[in-house]
Order: C-alpha cells, then structure tokens, then sequence
C-alpha cells in the first residue's frame, strides 16, 4: 500500500477532532483485523493541481459526543440527526481543508467540494478498489474514526486559479 | 455598544459555532442574523444594518468571495468588516480576500482569536474596559 499521507492525515486529522470537539485519541492499540466502525461515511471531493477524495467513518456513539461539543452543549440530551451530520461533514470539511497545504503546499489552490453522507454508509466500490494514498484510525473515548484519502493524478481544472 | 453581526456559513453546526464563540469570546452582540449562502448574506444587508459580517468561502448558490465582491461594491457596505472563516489553506486565496478588505481566520478557531481579530478591527474589547 502507498502510504505516502498516513502520518500526516493523522496528525491532521487528531489536531481537528481536538480543536473542533475536544477529542483527543487514547492509546488503545487498533489491531489491523478490527473490523471498520463504518455506521457512517463521508466523502469530500477535491480538485487543483490533483484531484481526490477523503472519507471519514465514524460510529454513531461518536457522532453524537462530536456535534455536542462542537455546539457545547452539556448534559444527556443528544442533538438532533440534522446537526450530528452538519458536525460530521464539518470534521471532514476541516480535516480536508487542513490536509491539503500539507501535502500540496500553500502555493497552490484547491476547490473543495461540500461534504456529501454516504447513503449506504460504505466507501463506493468502484473508488474502493484503488488503493488509498493515505490512511488513519483513530481510537477516540467515544469511538473510533477512520480516514481514506483517495487521489487521481491528473490534474483537474480549478474554477477560479486564473482569477 | 453592541454588534449586531451577519454569519454567513451553509453549516448550522458553524454557524452556531461561531455565536458561541463570540458569547465565550464575551463581545457584546446585538442582532444575530444568519445565512447559509452568499445570496441570502446580501439579502439580509439589505434589510438589516449589520456591524460585522462572518463568512465562509466555499458555500453553494453564490460563494464568499463572490458575495464579498458584492458587498464592497455597494457603498452602504464597502466599510463593513469581513472576517472569513475557512479551512483555505491557498495563500493565493487568502491574499486575494485581504486584498478585498476581509480579514481571514483559520478553522478551526479558538474564542480568543475570534476576540483577538475583532478588538483589532473595531476596538470593541478595550471600549469594554474602559
């Protein structure tokens, strides 16, 4: 496997979930047989000097601890699905965004995609098939979260890098 | 004196974010207004008179930069401060909001910066002190 981007998309991905939600990883070993906690997937597609896509999967216990800090609320009650998923996508959004100046540079300009829930919950087959250009697992207290990073390396138009 | 702000951000979860980072920041907010694109931001400038205007780039309908450019074209608007608050990483893009008189935040963000970045641009926090 080409794990060019595992370092960095977990440490990208640590500093997000600790900034956004104060999440931090425990030192839980995460054997390589554990089945993936994908309950929920999603995707954020990119484009600029190369075009990707980055999935991120979570397990619904962490989802709901993820949007209540993110919102700060405090107590049992859960937020509604609706803002659980805004928060979901907005993880991604920011890990993303944050990722791609660390492997491209700041030089460069990137398009990035609204963050889009996997209906069926899986990473698409026909983008599984390939093998990611980075991967992470990270072992949270309220769950576990997986990252797919997935790049083409043709180069992709970028709307407004003329401008 | 209070600030009655604009967010302009397609997520709810950020949007919320952001008021309850101004609240822990303790900046005295007036009126909230929101909007989840750049086109409903400039509908609510017109039918509101707003201080400061929160606003993310990438946003469907009509983006920050785009809705940016609107606003400082207006004249009733062309001194509102703008902070963008984004994942850009481009400091080609970054450069090019600056250029256009927004101020721009990296997400994700503490309360103390959001404190920080206002005081700079309005001097609402040492008016507090005083």
């Amino acid at each position: 496997m080409n794990s060019r981007y595992d370092e960095q998309l977990y440490c990208v991905a640590e500093d997000t979930f600790a900034a956004l939600a104060f999440m931090m990883p425990t030192d839980e070993e995460t054997p390589e047989e554990t089945p993936p906690h994908d309950d929920l997937v999603a995707s954020v597609a990119f484009a600029g000097p190369f075009r990707g896509i980055l999935f991120l999967s979570v397990s619904t216990d962490l989802l709901g601890e993820l949007a209540a800090n993110m919102l700060g609320l405090e107590g049992p009650e859960e937020p509604p699905i609706d803002k659980r998923l805004d928060a979901f996508a907005e993880a991604l959004n920011v890990i993303c965004g944050n990722l791609l100046p660390v492997i491209a540079g700041t030089e460069v300009v990137f398009d990035v995609h609204a963050p889009e829930i996997q209906a069926d919950s899986r990473i698409p087959a026909e983008v599984e098939q390939h093998e990611p250009a980075g991967a992470a697992r990270l072992t949270l207290d309220a769950g576990m979260a997986e990252l797919a990073l997935f790049i083409d390396d043709q180069p992709a138009a970028v709307t407004d890098s003329a401008a | 004196m209070s600030l009655n702000i604009l967010v302009v951000d397609d997520s709810t979860v950020v949007r919320l974010s952001i008021v309850r980072a101004l609240r822990l920041a303790e900046i005295p907010v007036g009126e909230v207004h929101e909007a989840s694109n750049g086109q409903e931001g400039l509908a609510v400038l017109k039918d509101h008179w707003v201080d400061l205007i929160f606003a993310d780039i990438n946003m469907p309908v009509m983006n920050g930069e785009e809705m940016i450019k609107h606003i400082r074209a207006e004249p009733a608007w062309e001194e509102t401060p703008i902070i963008v608050i984004s994942t850009e990483g481009s400091r080609t893009r970054i450069e090019r909001l600056e250029q256009a008189g927004a101020r721009f935040v990296h997400k994700p963000f503490s309360p103390e910066t959001i404190r920080e970045v206002i005081n700079e641009i309005t001097g609402i926090c040492h008016e507090q002190q005083v």
